[in-house]
């Protein structure tokens, strides 16, 4: 049963439409992200579903229960905020038990509660402190205790790592994980950063302004991206996208040589399309499309190529060691699938096998 | 030159001044306080504590006392009250926002000389704008002889307030902006009812700008004068009198420099045993908090 639904949810400014009808189902435990870049209306659809957004048109169902004109507090949700919230004139214990007491709670319920939650969390020697007086990683931990404390039906999570350096971002990526898993509580989880999407997600919904472009889990939308936008936003380095015309036997980009492909017959010869290239589906050879090296960069175990393949900015990751300068010329073949989109409408048409597969 | 001294250097324009125009005539002030003199003719005779005792036993005095109090009392709460609710109310942009602010924020461009003469007019038996505004309305049963011995002291301090309320108001206004958002939202998320996040989160919250409202408070009713000046002198019958009101008489009227100067210690060492452990403690809750 789904333990979120959105339905048909819009959201006007004005005259400004931040969202365009989004259709989302959550099943129950499932932990999903909303990921997109800047203004997509990710946080504003999380906060529509907090309650702390009114919602234009649509419906937002949480347990069966339409919750449109419900304060968050009737909500039975639980959110994690980006600057973490926390209270600065309370303990951390308080900061974690502020729900508790507010709904009147029995003493020895709360500490119990808090106990146990600072436990999970290893912040069971921080509970008489200040928010002030803990590191960036304690305060995260403290607002994800404030959730947990709640024992909620959705945890709600807004972009809670970015405040993090780098290091402390990965590793709370892992706790937060394994936390869903060991609570199995309903997560929604904005971010833009499609690693943290993709490392952490059951299931990911990529939106840009204000629509969904594609639902589906870490490595669907990885291996069959619906249109050239999540094409470009999964995957790191992004994947490169070739404008390309259909031809016997494979893809003709420009001048160069032929992609050489498995069978297109599914596709009218001549058709403009656009070819999406994986930065590791390209293998070297003596022949083939001509990359114009701008920059290598060798990170030990792979390299990665920057150049243009007739003009076109491209990214090549080998996992062997190769010598390229900036003005040296490498020659390369596709080696893996290539997704095929219409020129046009930058949707999918389908997926072709390069013929040099090694 | 020696590093050690170069900093006494730059700062001995700033010690020269607060010194002469500050701690000098503190100092001096003390030191009159404990002699007899008066006018400025000549120096007094060093009476010790005699001042401080005669002022034990001098009605006058003790009223001014009791009705300072009264100040204190009515001007810590009733016009911080007000300005959190108004700051509160004028908060949120609507239209027409920024001139109601303008209204409230006004009367601060006046001095509290000012004020006294506004509601003089306002407070006139019969003709005052209060008088006539309450038989309009039919409330006449209400009027009382405002600046008389019953209502004046409370008149005088309504006046006060007056201002005292829109100098909260921009203080708390500036308060409620300082607020992230995020936590009124935690708040509602957490369940909170309006009530109760007012309570728990933005009233603790608003430490800083509480602290500054009530310690001027405190201060403009320690040291109340010029309104009680142009609005009452004192009277009737010494019942709206004020020790900053009484030390000022005493000094200039009566010509008793000694005798004024210790009532003026005694308003100092009010002000210095009521504000200054306040300002510490909230400070100090402030630093843990925010730091």
């Amino acid at each position: 049963m789904a333990d979120v639904a959105i339905k048909e949810v819009h959201k006007h400014y004005g005259a400004v439409e931040a969202l365009k009808g989004i259709d989302i189902e959550i099943d129950t435990g499932e932990f999903v992200a909303l990921v997109g870049p800047s203004g997509c209306g990710k946080t504003t659809l999380l906060r529509m579903i907090a309650g702390l957004e009114d919602i234009t048109a649509g419906d937002i169902e949480i347990a069966g229960r339409v919750v449109n004109d419900l304060q968050p507090k009737a909500r039975d949700i639980a959110m994690v905020f980006q600057n973490y919230a926390l209270y600065p004139h309370m303990k951390v214990k308080d900061n974690m038990s502020f729900s508790m007491q507010l709904a009147g709670a029995p003493k020895d319920e709360i500490k119990q509660k808090v106990e146990e939650a600072a436990r999970i969390l290893n912040l069971s020697d921080y509970l008489e402190r200040f928010p002030r007086e803990l590191s960036g990683g304690q305060r995260q931990r403290v607002a994800m205790g404030r959730a947990i404390v709640r024992n909620p039906k959705v945890f709600l999570f807004d972009e809670p790592l970015s405040n993090l350096d780098a290091k402390l971002r990965v590793s709370m990526r892992a706790e937060i994980k394994s936390l869903h898993q060991r609570l199995g509580t309903t997560a929604v989880y904005v971010t833009h950063d499609q690693i943290e999407a993709m490392t952490m997600a059951d299931k990911i919904v990529v939106m840009s302004n204000g629509r969904v472009e594609q639902i589906g889990t870490p490595l669907e939308l990885y291996d069959e991206p619906q249109n050239l936008f999540v094409a470009a936003f999964i995957g790191s380095p992004s994947m490169n996208l070739l404008d390309a015309k259909v031809v016997d036997g494979g893809f003709q980009v420009a001048d160069q040589p032929l992609i050489a492909s498995g069978p297109t017959d599914w596709l009218d010869n001549g058709r403009d399309v656009v070819v999406g290239v994986r930065p590791d589906n390209f293998a070297l050879r003596e022949t083939g499309l001509a990359i114009d090296v701008t920059v290598t960069e060798p990170t030990g175990a792979e390299t990665q190529v920057a150049g243009h393949i007739a003009g076109t900015p491209v990214t090549c990751l080998f996992r062997e060691r190769v010598e390229g300068r900036y003005g040296d010329v490498l020659k390369v073949v596709p080696n893996g699938p290539l997704h095929v989109f219409d020129k046009l409408t930058g949707q999918r048409l389908g997926t072709a096998q390069a013929a040099s597969v090694n | 030159m020696n590093a050690r001294y170069v900093p006494w250097l730059f700062l001995m324009p700033a010690i020269v001044i607060y010194g002469f125009f500050g701690a000098i005539p503190i100092f001096q002030t003390f030191y009159i306080s404990m002699t007899d003199q008066v006018g400025v003719a000549a120096p007094g005779e060093f009476i010790g504590l005699n001042n401080y005792i005669d002022l034990l036993s001098d009605d006058y005095f003790l009223n001014s006392l009791k009705n300072t109090g009264i100040w204190v009392a009515c001007f810590l709460f009733v016009p911080n009250t007000l300005a959190i609710i108004i700051a509160l109310l004028v908060k949120r942009t609507f239209w027409g926002a920024s001139l109601i602010k303008t209204v409230f924020f006004m009367p601060l461009a006046l001095s509290f000389a000012i004020v006294g003469v506004i509601w003089a007019w306002i407070y006139e038996p019969g003709v005052g704008l209060l008088d006539q505004l309450l038989t309009l309305v039919g409330l006449d049963f209400l009027i009382v002889e405002w600046l008389g011995p019953h209502a004046g002291n409370f008149s005088v301090i309504a006046a006060a307030a007056w201002r005292q309320v829109a100098f909260a108001t921009v203080v708390f206004l500036a308060g409620l902006s300082a607020i992230p958002q995020e936590l009124i939202e935690a708040a509602k998320v957490d369940g909170g009812t309006r009530r109760q996040i007012f309570f728990r989160v933005t009233l603790p919250l608003l430490k800083p700008a509480t602290t500054i409202a009530v310690s001027s408070a405190l201060i403009q009713a320690l040291l109340a004068t010029e309104i009680v000046l142009t609005m009452t002198r004192g009277g009737p019958f010494g019942t709206t009198e004020v020790v900053g009101y009484r030390m000022y008489m005493e000094t200039f009227w009566n010509y008793k420099f000694g005798y004024g100067a210790s009532i003026g210690v005694v308003v100092t060492l009010m002000t210095a045993t009521l504000v200054v452990p306040y300002v510490r403690r909230m400070a100090k809750a402030q630093e843990r908090e925010w730091g």
